[in-house]
C-alpha cells in the first residue's frame, strides 16, 4: 500500500523559502519543489494557527469545526472568563480518526488543538503542550515512556515552554534572541528524531508532523528573513541572529530530505503551511477604539494589565479586571483572533446590547471601523467580516461577531494605550492568507505551479492518497490538476460517506474498536526496539 | 469512578484527585516531598503554574466525563483570580457540582 507523508511548516511562506532556496540554504527543498507541484495555499478567513490547522485536519471550515482562536469567552452572569480551545471543542471528525476507523494507521505529531489526545490507530502527540503535560498528550499513553528511551530524544526539549512562547508575541530583548532561537533549533530536532524513530520502527499509512519553529522565527526575526528587509550592511548582532535563523532553516531542509527519503520513492509527500507571513508596521488598539465609541469601559485594573502576579489562570488575553464587564457591549478578547465580540443582553438590564438592537449596533460598528483613518489619511481597517460571512456553518454562533483585516495584515492589540494607532519601532512578522503547498511522489506532476489551493483541500488529498473515498461533507476538493492523468485513471477520486458526528466517534480508548488491539501491537513493537519494558 | 448509586462521596473524590495529580506531577521533579492530601496547595506546595491548573481542570473533566463543571466559580472570587487552592477546596467544590 502506498504511504503518505504530510510535513506541516507552521506559517511558512514562499516569500522566505524562495529566498532560502535561491541562496542555497535549502537545497533539498529546491529539488523537491522542481520535481513536484507547488501552489499558494489559502488559509481560513482569519489566518491563524488553531482554526487553520483544524481545517486541514477536518476538511471543514471553522464555521463547522468550531475552532476560531486559541480561546473563547465564557460568560457567568456579570463576569466573563476565557476558556482555552482543546480537542473536545472540535465539532468535526479529524482525519486521524477518519483514517483510523477505516483501517489505516496514522502518526500525528505536534498538531495544535489535539490535547487531550483522542484514540487513533497508531500514534499521536498533541502539539503546543508544556513538557509538564506531555505524558498526557501522548496516545497511546505508553508512548511517553517510549519517547524517553529513544536515542536523541529529550521530552523537556520537545514540548512548548509557554514563558518562552509568549516572547514571540511580546517581543524579545536583543540579548534573548540567541537562546530563544537555539531553543527552537533544538525543538525541531526533537520532533524530527521522533518522526524518524516512528517511521523506522513502525511505518504507518499516513505520517504527519508539524514543525512550528518557522512561525516563531518569522514573528520575531522578520526583518532578518524577508528578502526585502534584510540589511545589506548588518550589525554584528544582526549577523549572529540571521546566522541562527539560517541554521534553523538549513537543519529543517535536512529533516525534510531525511523524512522524504525514509518515506521512500513510493510515498506521496505533501508539505504545507497553515498561513503565510508578511511585515506589520503599526499597532491598532481595537479596545481603545471601542472605548472611544463608548462601547467598552476600562476596569479598575486597566493600568495593571501587564502585572505578573501569581494568579492561577493563564494570562494570555484581556485580563478580567482590565475591562468593566458590566458596562461593556463590545470588546476584543485577544489579539490572535482579530475579532470583536458583541455582548447581547440576556435580559433587560443585563450587560450588553438588547437583542433587537444587535443588527443595527453591528452595522454601525462596521461603518465606524471602516471609517477610521490613520494620520496619513489611510484606512486602517480594510475589511470587516461578520461571523455569518466569515464562518458559515453549525458553529457560527461561537465565532467573534466581527473579524477585522488590517491594512498591514497585522494583529490588533487588546490592551489599553494612549492612542488608537501606533507605529512599530521596526516591522514584525504577521500572518498572511497565502501559505505554501508543495507535493511530490508517484502520480504527482513535476515542475508544475498551480493557482491557489484551499487549506481544506489538503484533507481531501490526504484521504485520497491513502486510498479512501473522500467524505461527502468535506468542504475542499481533491485538486486533480496536480496529478498525472494515468494516475488519476488508476486512482479516480471517490466520494464516500460523510464523517461521523463528533458524538459518534470514540472519545477514549475503551470505546475505540481499534485501540485495544492496536495498542497491544504498538507496545509489542516498542518493546522489540527496547523503548518500553 | 467514585460515583456510588449516582452519588460522589468526598473521600472518593479526594482519592481521585490525588491519583490524577500524582499522575500529572510524576515527571516534574518538584521539591514537594510530602504526601498529597486535603491541605496540599496547588501553587505553593506543588509548584503548579497557571497553565498546569488548566491541565488539571481538563484531567478532572476527562476523568468524570463532564465538561459542565463551572470551575470559574472556584478560581475567580469577586472578580479576581484566587492565588492558590487546596485539594480540600477542590474536593468540596467537586462534591457540590458532580451530582448536579
Amino acid at each position: 500500500m502506498q504511504r503518505t507523508l504530510l510535513i506541516g511548516l507552521d506559517g511558512a511562506t514562499f516569500t522566505v523559502l524562495d529566498a532560502l532556496i535561491e541562496d542555497g540554504t535549502m537545497p533539498f527543498l529546491r529539488r523537491f519543489r522542481l520535481a513536484g507541484t507547488s501552489a499558494p495555499l489559502l488559509s481560513t478567513p482569519h489566518p491563524l494557527t488553531p482554526p487553520a490547522w483544524t481545517s486541514l485536519m477536518t476538511g471543514r471550515n471553522p464555521g463547522n469545526h468550531g475552532v476560531f482562536d486559541f480561546m473563547w469567552p465564557v460568560y457567568q452572569g456579570d463576569t466573563m472568563s476565557i476558556k482555552l480551545m482543546d480537542s473536545r471543542d472540535i465539532k468535526s471528525e479529524t482525519i486521524w480518526s477518519l483514517l483510523s476507523r477505516q483501517g489505516r494507521r496514522v502518526v500525528s505529531l505536534n498538531f495544535p488543538v489535539m490535547f487531550p489526545p483522542r484514540p487513533v490507530a497508531g500514534y499521536l502527540i498533541s502539539g503546543f503542550v508544556s513538557w509538564r503535560h506531555l505524558r498526557r498528550a501522548c496516545y497511546p499513553p505508553s508512548l511517553f515512556d517510549a519517547l524517553k528511551k529513544m536515542p536523541g530524544v529529550n521530552p523537556r526539549e520537545l514540548s512548548m515552554d509557554l514563558d518562552q512562547e509568549k516572547k514571540s508575541i511580546q517581543g524579545l530583548q536583543p540579548d534573548e534572541y540567541e537562546g530563544w532561537l537555539r531553543l527552537h533549533i533544538t525543538r525541531e530536532r526533537q520532533w524530527f528524531e521522533i518522526t524518524r524513530h516512528l517511521m523506522t520502527s513502525d511505518p504507518c499509512d499516513l505520517t504527519a508532523v508539524l514543525f512550528d519553529g518557522t512561525d516563531k522565527l518569522q514573528h520575531v526575526a522578520w526583518p532578518l528573513l524577508d528578502p526585502a528587509l534584510v540589511p545589506t550592511a548588518p550589525t554584528a548582532w544582526q549577523r549572529t541572529v540571521r546566522g541562527l535563523c539560517l541554521e534553523y532553516f538549513r537543519n529543517l531542509d535536512g529533516y525534510l530530505a531525511a523524512l522524504v527519503e525514509l518515506a521512500g520513492p513510493a510515498a506521496q509527500v505533501f508539505m504545507v503551511s497553515d498561513h503565510g507571513f508578511g511585515p506589520s508596521d503599526e499597532i491598532f488598539y481595537v479596545n481603545v477604539f471601542l472605548a472611544g465609541l463608548g462601547h467598552l469601559h476600562w476596569g479598575p485594573a486597566a493600568q495593571l494589565a501587564d502585572g505578573t502576579g501569581r494568579h492561577l489562570p493563564q494570562r494570555m488575553s484581556v485580563q478580567y479586571g482590565l475591562i468593566d464587564w458590566k458596562k461593556t457591549a463590545a470588546y476584543c478578547l485577544a489579539p490572535s483572533s482579530n475579532g470583536i465580540y458583541i455582548r447581547v443582553a440576556a435580559e433587560p438590564g443585563q450587560p450588553g446590547v438588547a437583542p433587537a438592537e444587535y443588527a443595527g449596533f453591528r452595522r454601525r460598528l462596521i461603518d465606524d471601523l471602516l471609517a477610521f483613518r490613520a494620520p496619513d489619511g489611510g484606512r486602517v481597517v480594510t475589511r470587516v467580516m461578520t461571523r455569518e460571512e466569515a464562518f458559515p456553518g453549525t458553529e457560527t454562533a461561537r465565532a467573534p461577531d466581527l473579524t477585522l483585516v488590517l491594512r498591514d495584515h497585522g494583529f490588533v492589540s487588546a490592551l489599553n494605550a494612549p492612542s488608537t494607532l501606533s507605529p512599530r519601532e521596526q516591522p514584525v512578522g504577521a500572518h498572511r492568507p497565502d501559505g505554501i503547498f508543495v507535493a511530490g511522489g508517484p502520480g504527482i506532476r513535476g515542475g508544475l505551479a498551480t493557482p491557489t489551493l484551499s487549506i481544506v483541500d489538503v484533507a481531501s488529498l490526504l484521504v485520497h492518497s491513502v486510498g479512501l473515498p473522500v467524505p461527502a461533507n468535506f468542504e475542499g476538493r481533491v485538486p486533480e490538476e496536480i496529478f498525472e492523468p494515468h494516475f488519476l485513471r488508476a486512482r479516480p477520486v471517490r466520494v464516500g460517506e460523510p464523517t461521523l458526528a463528533v458524538s459518534a466517534y470514540p472519545a477514549d480508548a475503551n470505546e475505540s474498536g481499534f485501540s485495544e488491539e492496536g495498542e497491544a501491537a504498538i507496545l509489542s513493537r516498542l518493546r522489540d526496539l527496547g523503548y518500553v519494558e | 469512578m467514585s460515583a456510588a448509586a449516582g452519588r460522589y462521596d468526598k473521600d472518593a473524590i479526594l482519592q481521585d484527585l490525588v491519583r490524577i495529580i500524582e499522575g500529572m506531577i510524576g515527571d516534574w521533579e518538584t521539591d514537594f516531598s510530602g504526601s498529597i492530601g486535603p491541605e496540599t496547595l496547588l501553587v505553593s506546595d506543588l509548584g503548579m503554574e497557571s497553565i498546569d491548573v488548566v491541565g488539571l481542570v481538563i484531567a478532572i473533566e476527562e476523568h468524570y466525563q463532564r465538561q459542565d463543571i463551572p470551575f470559574i466559580q472556584l478560581i475567580m472570587v469577586d472578580g479576581q483570580y484566587v492565588e492558590d487552592l487546596s485539594l480540600r477546596e477542590l474536593r468540596d467544590f467537586l462534591s457540590l457540582h458532580l451530582d448536579r
